[in-house]
């Protein structure tokens, strides 16, 4: 055989190995794309509608609390509302409401449906219409968006059900909390409910398949089986079916009869999806304050998390980050005022990151048990002071993604209340910051900032109060040059209370996604 | 002028009087002429009849009944000399000759009356056909007492025409034949007489080519005679009217002898006389269509000659014989034959008016029962017999015989027994592994279409040019749609059956095309060698598994493309180079109508092959044939032109609408994509083959080395066109462009080119190698045929499951249960490769697509999505919207578009039939359970079933719906509920062309499909145009009630692409045919204005001095006679 006939067959070997190699084939395209959103977002003026969800409408506190909807529409036109209120039998009432070109409405779930403990279900039209809900009773307060979705799991990282036993044995205070599943759609839902606490997992076989009709609400008390626990970590799995879920967290004063009274007030939208990073622009330290991070993990498998503090204007020189080792299934807790490395007063923002990927879910724990310090120990230069209320408990989950618009849907201006917006940059560029406020007595927009650098990983805390707004009830429409994270806190001195929480992101036009923090 | 053949005729003078209806004869043998009338010796003479002496003395003398031979001639050769001149020394005393010259180009009156001067010569200005020809004697002859029947290349000899009168006076016979023998070897029988069975097919009664041993020497009654030499009493041949013109070439001579039978005359066979008889017919002309002519030609004489109980007892017989035949003759390839069988019943179908009269001309004539003759035909079938015979159509008992010894010579001969275990190996497996799919379930995934509930709806929707895809659309549907509507038409309404065959069909017919790609290579290992790597090429076996149609179909006609192609262009090995190629034209217009067939299912199929073709054609160019190479591109492209034609509404229909997927089927998908190596072997799907699958590849690759001449130009193309194939397809799996048609479409060449270079391999083994000194390619071919072995182990382990993976239920089955009709429609989604019909992808949300059937189940026009009106972009908008979380009422959205169901699969079939999985994106499922409009149905894992509230019917009136302000705003759709419509117009039939019924008077009317002014609505004669609705459905304002006809007129333009595709069709089909035999055109024959006895002349009248004679006992022409 002549050697040139060799020749052809070479060839071809050659190029099926180069073929072959050139393409080793691909498994499913990654399923991505429809995930709902790890917190309630607004759909901006591109979208046909919007459905949101306020699930919590009553509290385990001596007189039942407020239920009050606070419907903010930026937009320049009027948008009408629908409402629908249920209760565990099913739909209570449908109403109708129109709320004004650029107001924030503020809707009394009782008057309209004659009764406050009603979760109910805002549709418009309208996808810029956001809305807020909030619990308002006595001694306490809580607001927190609506949730926008539902999902097949949510998870609530610190909850408490303990009592507060003074340093004399007397028992000064206690805790209440309840679980609120809403399911507003048209399938039955099977619920499974579970605790991490620090002894190890709780999973009552009362909160095994728990049924949640479809169209009505289903209540559990979360102090009926896991008792007594300061912290406790939830995961509210779903069989089948569709819930929004809820807790509200009440601390009660110990007193007799007409003296109990409520101390805090904590609602807390639940965490449909763990993440491995986490971003809190909204933190403080100071005398009589209590900041304590959980992060609860809720996969089998352990984590490694570190917790990086960044003072507002000490971006540049941050403290060495905290780190923690979460078990499977567990929770771990640190307590940032008791840490020496974070500065005793001031804000600052936090970043959670789980080294190793594994998903995470994280709460922020803010108790105020008194006033601010001596104006002596401000150190130079002064950073802005924590808020000025003497009392409160909030808690926050922070969010995963950052977004160029936010909404803050309602902040009162009224009777000394303190309202703030804090805004975080966890980018590595400077992003420009324009704001402005809608809604108020008065109407009409006002510019609150108006081209404001924040620095890469700094970030900026915005006092309403300086601004002279007037008063009411007030929105403000954020935008930003970059992804950042917006956070609010609203005081209630009067009641002795806060209400801290993320603002809500407004999804990219054209069906885009929220940036993942883990992204930038 | 009609005799009855039983009455004795006047004498005329210088004519011999015709026979005594006692059958004495006039003349003994060996008397002279004035030895007429020995009545002393008839006992002598009854004895010899009786014996089967033949009388060997001329009849000659004044008493000599008067003879014409009729010649019929059509540009002879040189023989026909010799023809003539054994007429001119015939012994017998009273014989003229005319010449009919059935319309040769060359004048043969010269050579005519060079040879016989006194013969007549008539000419005919074009080809008649032979029976129009010969019965141009019936005008031009008058007189005679027999008419001599003679081909032009007849010779007889000296003494037959006076046996031949002899017999028919001493059997009193109507018709007479002699014994024919071969014109160049007078030891060798013809024919000897015709044996007809029962349905009137004819065989001769000799065997081709056998020795005449005087086996066939005694006279007898026969049913039928050869009218290459046929002694016709001329009483008999008027009263008959002569032969049937409708059967210009082949039967007309059973037909006429089986007449003369009905009018009581016998038919006898006279072996004393004898002819030699040319008999190739083939050689002067095209004899292509001759099965189909003597199909149809049986089957007319079957109907017509038969008494009516007899016709109306066989009629059965005869159609599911001929079904048998059908279909046998598809099962063994013989795919001309089968399409020589449909253009018979259709022939005779449309020619039934023809028959009828026909029928009662036979009736006029009949003087015997079928039961006086039946005993003369054979009983049983002939045809089935003659399904084995080979192709030529000549010699075909002899020829079956032949060919079974032959093939059981293959079998046993050692040097070819290898390919014929291959071809044995390769069948088996390939009838066990698809054993469960011929008669268990064929479900409805991916391409696998269903068909609907009856032929009408997927002809109407051709008809109509509307469509019920999506919202419906205004365009014609693939070519497939009308297609399978009319082979369920013609399969008795089982459009079922149709669709099975479409699925499974192409399996056999790609598989057989593999077995006789290479018929004229002459060796059964070369063939044996494609067969087994195509039919049992794990890319097709996977094709049936995904249930990809269109590339089962490709497949189906991939080597008969190829094969069709090589042979036009004339290039080894398909074609001898030395042969005449068939026209181009003609061999363009046959591979066109393949390629519109593929082209019908999948356009991009029909492209695939045609690039195949292309690049195939470097095959002769490397072999140093250059014109073959150029020859085989240009009739490439001419056959990608005619299948153009008819396929231009869709091409029209996709390109005006920018759907590339329309004729591509392909999609981008979010499934997993194979690797490069799982493309080259094929395993792509359940039928693994793993490491296995590179044996064909090495087997292939073999031909490379051993191969030269044209083995080593078709191996080296084919390598080339495989390389490319997979060069392809991965870059589209790299795009993830794969979805919907799948590999398996594209690789279709790729498996075509491993067979063609396998085979390649197996010729360059018998050519280059077996011959060659002992060196590497010998030791090579046993790596190579180990290879192909060791590739078949894991096709052999999947034939065993015995429906090659393909799942045996599907979502129909599963959504059964929850209801049927098609008042409604159903939104599917899921990614692109798993939706059983044809879905658009969903902006911004990867390997999600959304597509909209009429009731629960997808049917075959759905598959095929062209129009992407405002109610489809609308519904994607909404889809998008409720995933994206923008909205928790899409119910409010889809309900008035007629949406009752929302389904989103993430599996080709429900569980647990399913065996791989396209998870739909995260969140989707979830996003419709959100929906609060929507109520889940939990029927299976494989799919999430969702119920829309409050769906509106497709016509329904709008009087008492409060519509929104802007109802073309989705927005307020979505705020503002809208009551559903009452149901008008029979709503619950689905989408309809046509709906009538009564509607009230101030309403409007909603109508749910996409807005098109060709709707019109007529109430009580009145008409109504439409007006849109909510952007994209219609409403008609109706004044005043009454009865109302909803309609759709059809488009001109759509009216023309009608035209443009059923005329391009019919040309297809017409230039596809084998040329005809003969020109028949049916000729009035003026019979009072011809005079009384012959004469003939040219075309214009004239006659030829030369040729002037006068027939016996008539005036010559110029005397009385009256010469045309």
């Amino acid at each position: 055989m002549k050697p040139a006939r060799l020749i052809p067959i070479t060839v071809v070997a050659v190029l099926i190995a180069a073929l072959t190699s050139w393409w080793q084939g691909s498994g499913p395209a990654p399923a991505e794309g429809l995930v709902a959103p790890p917190l309630a977002t607004s759909g901006g003026p591109d979208v046909l509608s919007s459905t949101w969800f306020c699930a919590a409408g009553g509290a385990d506190t001596p007189s039942p609390p407020r239920h009050a909807l606070l419907l903010s529409n930026p937009s320049g036109d009027v948008v009408e509302v629908s409402l629908t209120a249920y209760d565990e039998e099913g739909v209570v009432g449908r109403e109708a409401v129109e709320v004004e070109a650029e107001r924030v409405e503020r809707v009394e779930v009782g008057r309209l449906f004659e009764r406050d403990d009603l979760s109910v279900m805002v549709e418009s039209a309208s996808g810029e219409l956001v809305v807020e809900h909030r619990l308002i009773t006595d001694g306490a307060v809580d607001q927190v968006p609506c949730a926008t979705s539902s999902s097949r799991e949510w998870y609530f990282p610190s909850q408490t059900t303990s009592q507060v036993v003074e340093d004399d044995g007397t028992i000064s205070a206690t805790s209440a909390a309840r679980l609120v599943l809403f399911n507003p759609f048209s399938q039955d839902a099977g619920v499974d409910i579970t605790a991490a606490v620090e002894d190890g997992l709780r999973a009552p076989s009362a909160w095994a398949g728990v049924v949640v009709p479809a169209g009505t609400v289903r209540v559990i008390d979360l102090g009926e089986h896991i008792q007594r626990r300061e912290q406790a970590s939830l995961t509210v799995e779903l069989r089948n079916g569709r819930v929004v879920a809820e807790t509200v967290q009440v601390l009660l004063d110990v007193g007799e009869g007409d003296s109990r009274s409520a101390a805090g007030l904590r609602l807390q939208a639940g965490v449909p999806a763990p993440a491995a990073r986490w971003a809190f622009a909204l933190g403080f330290t100071g005398e009589g304050v209590e900041e304590r991070f959980v992060v609860h993990n809720p996969s089998d498998e352990p984590a490694e998390v570190v917790v990086q503090v960044t003072p507002v204007g000490g971006a540049e020189l941050p403290p060495e980050p905290f780190e923690l080792e979460v078990p499977g299934r567990r929770f771990s807790v640190i307590d940032l005022s008791e840490e020496g490395r974070v500065p005793g007063y001031g804000h600052h923002s936090i970043q959670v990151e789980s080294l190793d990927g594994t998903p995470v879910v994280v709460g922020r724990v803010t108790r105020i048990t008194g006033g601010p310090g001596d104006a002596d120990e401000v150190p130079d230069p002064a950073p802005e002071p924590r808020p000025d209320v003497e009392a409160g408990a909030a808690i926050g989950t922070g969010s995963p993604v950052v977004a160029t618009r936010w909404i803050v849907p309602d902040l009162v201006l009224r009777d000394q209340r303190d309202p703030a917006i804090v805004i975080h940059n966890p980018g590595g560029g400077i992003v420009t910051v324009s704001a402005e406020a809608f809604g108020g007595e008065d109407g009409g927009t006002t510019r609150v900032l108006d081209q404001v650098e924040v620095a890469a990983g700094d970030g900026l805390v915005v006092r309403l109060a300086d601004l002279e707004l007037g008063t009411g009830d007030v929105g403000v429409v954020l935008t930003a040059t970059s992804p950042v994270l917006v956070e609010r806190i609203v005081t209630f001195p009067t009641r002795g209370d806060l209400a801290m929480g993320v603002a809500v992101p407004v999804r990219p036009s054209g069906g885009g996604e929220l940036t993942p923090i883990a992204e930038l | 002028m009609d005799h009855d053949p039983n009455e004795p005729r006047p004498s005329r003078p210088g004519a011999v009087t015709a026979h005594e209806p006692g059958g004495t004869t006039p003349a003994t043998p060996g008397q002279g002429p004035d030895r007429v009338d020995p009545v002393d010796e008839v006992d002598e003479d009854e004895l010899d009849a009786r014996w089967g002496f033949a009388p060997s003395e001329p009849l000659v003398g004044h008493g000599a009944p008067p003879v014409v031979a009729v010649v019929v001639t059509r540009d002879p050769g040189e023989w026909f000399e010799d023809a003539l001149r054994s007429l001119g020394e015939q012994d017998y005393g009273d014989l003229s000759v005319l010449v009919i010259d059935n319309g040769s180009e060359v004048d043969p009156t010269p050579r005519i009356a060079e040879v016989l001067p006194t013969a007549y010569v008539k000419r005919l200005g074009e080809d008649r056909g032979f029976s129009a020809a010969a019965n141009e004697s019936l005008t031009a002859v008058e007189g005679s007492a027999f008419h001599l029947v003679l081909h032009d290349d007849v010779r007889l000899d000296p003494d037959a025409v006076t046996q031949l009168v002899s017999e028919a006076f001493r059997a009193n016979a109507g018709i007479v034949g002699p014994k024919l023998v071969d014109w160049d070897d007078r030891g060798r029988l013809v024919s000897a007489g015709y044996s007809v069975d029962t349905y009137g097919h004819a065989t001769e009664v000799v065997e081709p080519g056998e020795l005449d041993q005087s086996q066939h020497d005694t006279p007898r009654e026969v049913f039928a005679l050869s009218d290459a030499c046929l002694l016709v009493r001329s009483d008999l041949f008027r009263t008959l009217g002569g032969f049937s013109e409708d059967l210009p070439y082949f039967g007309e001579d059973v037909d006429l002898c089986w007449r003369a039978h009905v009018a009581g005359a016998t038919v006898r066979f006279c072996p004393a006389a004898v002819a030699a008889h040319r008999n190739r017919f083939g050689e002067r002309r095209a004899v292509e269509d001759r099965e189909r002519l003597e199909l149809r030609h049986e089957a007319r004489s079957t109907f017509t000659n038969y008494e009516p109980f007899r016709v109306l007892r066989l009629l059965p017989a005869v159609v599911v014989l001929s079904l048998v035949d059908l279909v046998g003759s598809l099962v063994m390839g013989r795919f001309r034959r089968a399409g020589d069988i449909v253009a018979s019943w259709a022939w005779n179908l449309v020619k039934l008016p023809s028959l009828f009269r026909a029928r009662s001309r036979v009736k006029r004539i009949r003087r015997a029962h079928d039961a006086d003759y039946v005993h003369l035909m054979r009983q049983g079938s002939a045809r089935l017999v003659s399904l084995v015979r080979p192709e030529d159509g000549e010699n075909r008992l002899q020829s079956a015989a032949e060919a079974g010894r032959g093939y059981l010579r293959e079998l046993t001969s050692g040097s070819q027994r290898d390919g014929v275990w291959f071809a044995l190996v390769a069948t088996f497996l390939a009838l066990v592994g698809v054993r469960d799919l011929i008669s268990g379930p064929l479900p409805v995934i991916r391409e696998l279409f269903d068909p609907g509930d009856g032929p009408g709806r997927l002809l109407s929707e051709w008809w109509t040019g509307w469509r019920a895809a999506g919202l419906g659309e205004s365009s014609l549907p693939p070519a497939v749609v009308p297609g399978l509507g009319l082979a369920g038409a013609v399969l008795g309404g089982s459009v079922g059956l149709a669709r099975r065959l479409l699925v499974l069909g192409p399996l056999a017919v790609g598989a057989l095309g593999a077995w006789k790609l290479f018929l004229r290579a002459g060796s059964t290992r070369v063939r044996g060698a494609a067969l087994v790597v195509y039919a049992l090429n794990p890319v097709v076996l996977n094709a049936v598994a995904e249930g990809r149609l269109g590339a089962i179909v490709t497949y189906g006609a991939a080597p008969w493309v190829l094969r069709r192609t090589a042979r036009a262009a004339g290039v080894e090995p398909f074609a001898d180079p030395l042969e005449p190629r068939p026209r181009p034209l003609r061999a363009a217009a046959g591979t066109g109508l393949l390629l519109f067939a593929v082209a019908s299912v999948t356009p991009l199929g029909a492209g695939l092959l045609v690039a195949a073709l292309a690049v195939l054609a470097l095959a002769p160019a490397i072999a140093g044939d250059r014109p073959g190479a150029v020859r085989m591109l240009g009739s490439a492209a001419l056959a990608a032109v005619c299948a153009a034609v008819p396929s231009l509404p869709w091409l029209v229909a996709a390109v005006g609408s920018g759907e590339l997927s329309a004729l591509t089927g392909l999609w981008r998908g979010a499934g997993a994509q194979p690797s490069a190596a799982q493309l080259v072997t094929g395993d792509i799907g359940p039928v693994s083959v793993g490491a296995f699958g590179w044996g064909v590849v090495v087997a292939a690759a073999y031909s490379l080395i051993a191969g030269r001449a044209w083995r080593a130009g078709w191996a080296y193309a084919a390598w080339a066109l495989a390389l490319l194939t997979w060069a392809a397809t991965t870059a589209l799996a790299q795009t993830d462009l794969l979805a919907g048609a799948g590999a398996e479409l594209v690789l279709v060449p790729a498996v075509l080119a491993m067979a063609v270079a396998t085979a390649m391999g197996a010729a360059a083994f018998d050519h280059d190698v077996v011959g060659s000194d002992f060196g590497a390619p010998q030791l090579l071919s046993g790596v190579a045929i180990l290879a192909l072995v060791v590739s078949l182990v894991p096709i052999g382990v999947a034939a065993a499951e015995g429906r090659w993976y393909q799942p045996e239920g599907d979502f129909r089955r599963v959504l059964r249960v929850v209801g049927e009709g098609e008042g409604y429609r159903t939104v599917w989604l899921g990614d692109p490769d798993l939706l059983p019909l044809a879905g658009r992808p969903l902006e911004g949300i990867d390997g999600l697509a959304v597509a909209v059937s009429n009731g629960l189940d997808p049917t075959v026009t759905e598959r095929y999505l062209l129009g992407d009106g405002e109610g489809s972009r609308r519904l994607r908008s909404s889809v998008e919207a409720a995933l994206r979380g923008e909205t928790t009422r899409l119910g409010r959205l889809l309900a008035p578009m007629g949406v009752r169901y929302v389904i989103a699969v993430d599996r080709p079939a429900p569980e647990p039939f399913a065996r791989s999985e396209t998870p739909l994106p995260d969140g989707t499922v979830g996003a419709l359970r959100e929906q609060l409009d929507l109520s889940s149905i939990e029927l299976n894992p494989g799919l999430s079933l969702f119920e829309v509230a409050g769906t509106w019917p497709l016509r329904g009136d709008l009087g008492q719906v409060e519509l929104p302000a802007d109802d073309e705003d989705p927005a307020q759709l979505v705020q503002s509920p809208t009551e559903a419509p009452e149901p008008l117009l029979d709503a619950a039939a689905g989408v309809r062309t046509r709906v009538a019924g009564r509607v009230p008077g101030g309403a409007p009317l909603f109508h749910g499909v996409e807005h098109d002014e060709s709707w019109t609505l007529t109430v009580d004669g009145e008409r109504v145009g439409p007006s849109p609705l909510f952007g994209w459905a219609q409403r008609y304002d109706v004044d005043e009630g009454g009865r109302a006809e909803l309609r759709w007129r059809t488009p001109v333009s759509t009216r023309a692409l009608q035209a443009v595709q059923v005329l391009g069709l019919v040309a297809l089909v017409l230039l596809s045919r084998r040329r005809r035999a003969a020109t028949h055109v049916r000729r009035r024959r003026r019979r009072a204005a011809e005079a009384p006895v012959v004469v003939v002349g040219g075309e214009d009248g004239t006659v030829p001095e030369a040729t002037r004679a006068t027939v016996a006992g008539a005036p010559a022409p110029g005397e009385g006679g009256g010469a045309p």
